[in-house]
Parts: C-alpha cells; structure tokens; sequence
C-alpha cells in the first residue's frame, strides 16, 4: 500500500534518489518505473546497478546539493506537527537514550532535494510527536535561507500526510482503504487538520500487484535481499 | 562531505547550503553562521574542515607501489587524499601495476598511501564486494554487546584485546559458531 501511494507521487522524468535501508521507497521507484516513469533516473544507496556514479558518495552528495535530485526520501524517527524530523538522536542529545545513524546527510540534502517525502511504517504517538527531539532537518526555514525545496509529504502505514509548506505544518491528505480518521488522529501526537470529505488512498491496482510481487520483487532483492526474504 | 573536500584542498572551512535552522547548529559550537560575502543576503553555514591524521580503508587489491582498488562507494579516494597517512588494508596483494590494468571500482593511487597491509577478510563482519557477503550472526551479535558498557567490554576482551591478530579474531568467530552448532 505504502509503496503504491509513494510510486503515484513519482513523475516520469524525475531524478529520484533513495537513501540507504529504505526498501519500501526502492520498490515503489521501481514500481513506477515500470508502469508510468519509464524515464525516471533511479538513484539507490546501497545499489551497485541503481548507482550512477563511479566517484562514490562524495560525486552523489556533490550531485544533490548543486539541486539535481527531484525527489529525495528518508524516514523519520520523530516528525511533528511543524514538518521538522528527526533522524539524529532520541532524547537529550549529550546524554541520547538511541543514537540514529540518519543525521548524516539529512541536514543538508533536505534544503536542496526539490521534494523530500519520509515515509514510516509505524503512524504512531511515538513518531508524531509534538515536538522533535532533535531537529535534523527543518519543515520550513525563514526567506533568506538557501532552500531549493523541502518536505512534501509522510507517507505511513495509515495515511498520507500533505505538508503546507505556506502554513509550514502537516495536515492530512488521505487515509488508507480500511482506516479510519479516528485511528489516524489518535496515533498522532499532534493536532491533524482533515480535509472534508477526506479522501481515500486509491488501493493497488491489479497490474501494480502483479509488477511488485514480479519484476520490483527480482530487482529489489539486488539491494535488500533480507527484505525480500521476510516479504515472502 | 564538505569538511573532507575542505580537507582535500587545505583550506581550513568549506560553506554549507543547509544545516541552517538545525540542530546540529546547537549542538556543535564550531558550526558558524556568516554572511556570504559576496551576497550578504545569503547567511551560510560553515563547519571546519576534517584532515585526519591517519585514515583507514579496506580494498579488494593491492600492489607493491600501494595502488589500492576498493569499492566506488566508501569515498576512499577522498579520505586518502584529505589525511596527512593512510593505511589501506587488502584482500589480496598482487605483483604488477595495478594502476595499468581495467578494474572494477576505485583506484586509490599508491601516491595516496602510506602503507598497505594484507588482510584477508579484513572487512569483516561487514561484506566485500565479490569476495563475501556480510556477516548479520556476527552483527547481531556486535549490536546486543554495543547496548551497554559492560557486555561492550566483554566483547572486546573477546575479539579485539584478546586476539593476537585478524586471523585469531577470525578464528574466535568461527569459535563461537561451532559451539553455537552443537548446542542448537
């Protein structure tokens, strides 16, 4: 579900690059590879097939920040209200009770990718929080700031998450087949606007099933070969 | 990545476009915040630059001159370039140049390296490329120790302070699987 709602935000054309340990966004790259982007470039860290580049990370991070990378997706241990997460650290960060190993980028390619989507498999209180414990990188940032773009949507197990960046915070977008408002807004540690009538999901299609049960399947078990195996 | 690029060129701060509005703002007193001088508009990051005294990478070849071929995707190309030594331990060492011959991945040229050093399996318990996947018993293994300071001890008593050598440690590992082998 998550992977088919994250593959119909890709467009064709779109240079689209996947952070490391991120099976899900990987499979829906692939997904709408094979169904609507057949031109998209795949970038996939971690991937020697899905790695354009022969100058290792420094020529990919050299790449992102001149404002190549149309789409970006990292996770998020904490997100809240505002659009700001965070992949760094849990609880006070000179004595931290979890140390993340996500800050290492993300401070700096969410300013330059122009869509950042985070997508989480737990919609809980856990992860939406109030308030981030560390920011790694800010929803919105004042004008001045050099920003090519930032955070345009969470995608969960539960939901879709629009950020506004004009009101720079997250409202919803879309619940999934099966779920209600009232579940989403209480795993949500924040108050979460709703649009009225709110919209569904659209479920997997068919064809979608087939392509990432097959073809996205094989390609994905190149990069995530422990993902695969727990998904059979 | 920008503080390695820095380190490369000898220049003792590189801007960032980003971290701004961070945390990592507050929690690291050397990250500064000025003005672009040539666009006093613009406020800029700028974190110093990192110029280790001695790095260390992992390859797949090496020769007698210290070209090293390792992986594209560890930025050992940069790390050497930016220390003032660098060590390259290797699957194999080779005779002949390996800066002539086609190769797979990246070539770290001899002039880079200060000393090479012949460590089969040296990337253990993570995998090398085209010689053996990673080792997720052994990493598991890591992670339960690493979660608190006393069980972190006993492990490196194990494995690293208790073992003469790589080969010793990789033998302590083979160790521990036998005799999980016959308990299970």
């Amino acid at each position: 579900m998550m992977a088919v709602a994250i593959a119909r935000r890709l467009r064709d054309g779109e240079t689209i690059a996947v952070g490391s340990v991120s099976p899900i966004p990987a499979s829906a790259c692939l997904l709408a590879q094979q169904r609507h982007a057949p031109h998209a470039r795949l970038i996939l860290l971690g991937s020697a097939e899905h790695f354009p580049f022969d100058g290792g990370m420094q020529e990919f991070y050299n790449f992102a920040v001149r404002g190549r990378l149309d789409v970006f997706f990292a996770s998020g241990a904490q997100i809240d209200e505002h659009g700001n997460f965070n992949l760094s650290v849990i609880g006070d960060p000179a004595r931290p009770t979890v140390r993340l190993p996500g800050g290492r980028a993300n401070g700096v390619l969410a300013f330059v990718a122009r869509r950042l989507i985070l997508f989480r498999t737990e919609h809980s209180r856990r992860v939406f929080v109030p308030r981030v414990d560390f920011v790694t990188a800010p929803g919105t940032t004042p004008p001045g700031v050099y920003r090519l773009g930032g955070l345009s949507a969470v995608v969960t197990d539960l939901a879709v998450l629009e950020f506004r960046r004009e009101l720079g915070r997250l409202e919803l977008g879309s619940i999934h087949p099966g779920v209600t408002l009232e579940e989403v807004r209480a795993r949500t540690g924040f108050p979460l606007a709703a649009p009225d009538p709110l919209p569904v999901t659209a479920a997997p299609e068919p064809d979608e099933l087939t392509l990432l049960r097959t073809t996205v399947r094989e390609r994905l078990e190149t990069v995530y070969p422990e993902f695969v195996r727990h998904q059979a | 990545m920008n503080a390695l690029q820095a380190g490369v060129m000898n220049v003792p701060f590189a801007p960032v476009r980003g971290l701004l509005h961070t945390d990592y703002m507050n929690i690291r007193p050397d990250f500064r915040v000025i003005e672009n001088p040539y666009d006093p508009s613009e406020p800029i990051a700028l974190v110093p630059a990192i110029a280790p005294d001695v790095a260390v990478f992992h390859g797949f070849r090496a020769d007698r001159s210290g070209n090293v071929v390792t992986s594209g995707a560890i930025d050992a190309k940069l790390i050497a370039q930016a220390s003032r030594a660098t060590i390259a331990t290797a699957e194999e060492i080779v005779d002949g140049d390996l800066a002539r011959a086609p190769h797979t991945g990246a070539l770290v040229a001899g002039i880079h390296v200060t000393a090479v050093v012949h460590a089969p399996h040296g990337a253990h318990p993570t995998a090398c490329a085209g010689y053996y996947g990673d080792d997720p018993t052994h990493i598991r293994e890591y992670m339960r120790a690493a979660a608190a300071a006393d069980t972190f001890r006993l492990y490196l008593e194990r494995y690293v302070l208790g073992t003469a050598d790589h080969r010793a440690y990789l033998a302590r590992v083979q160790e521990g699987r036998m005799a999980a082998a016959g308990r299970a």
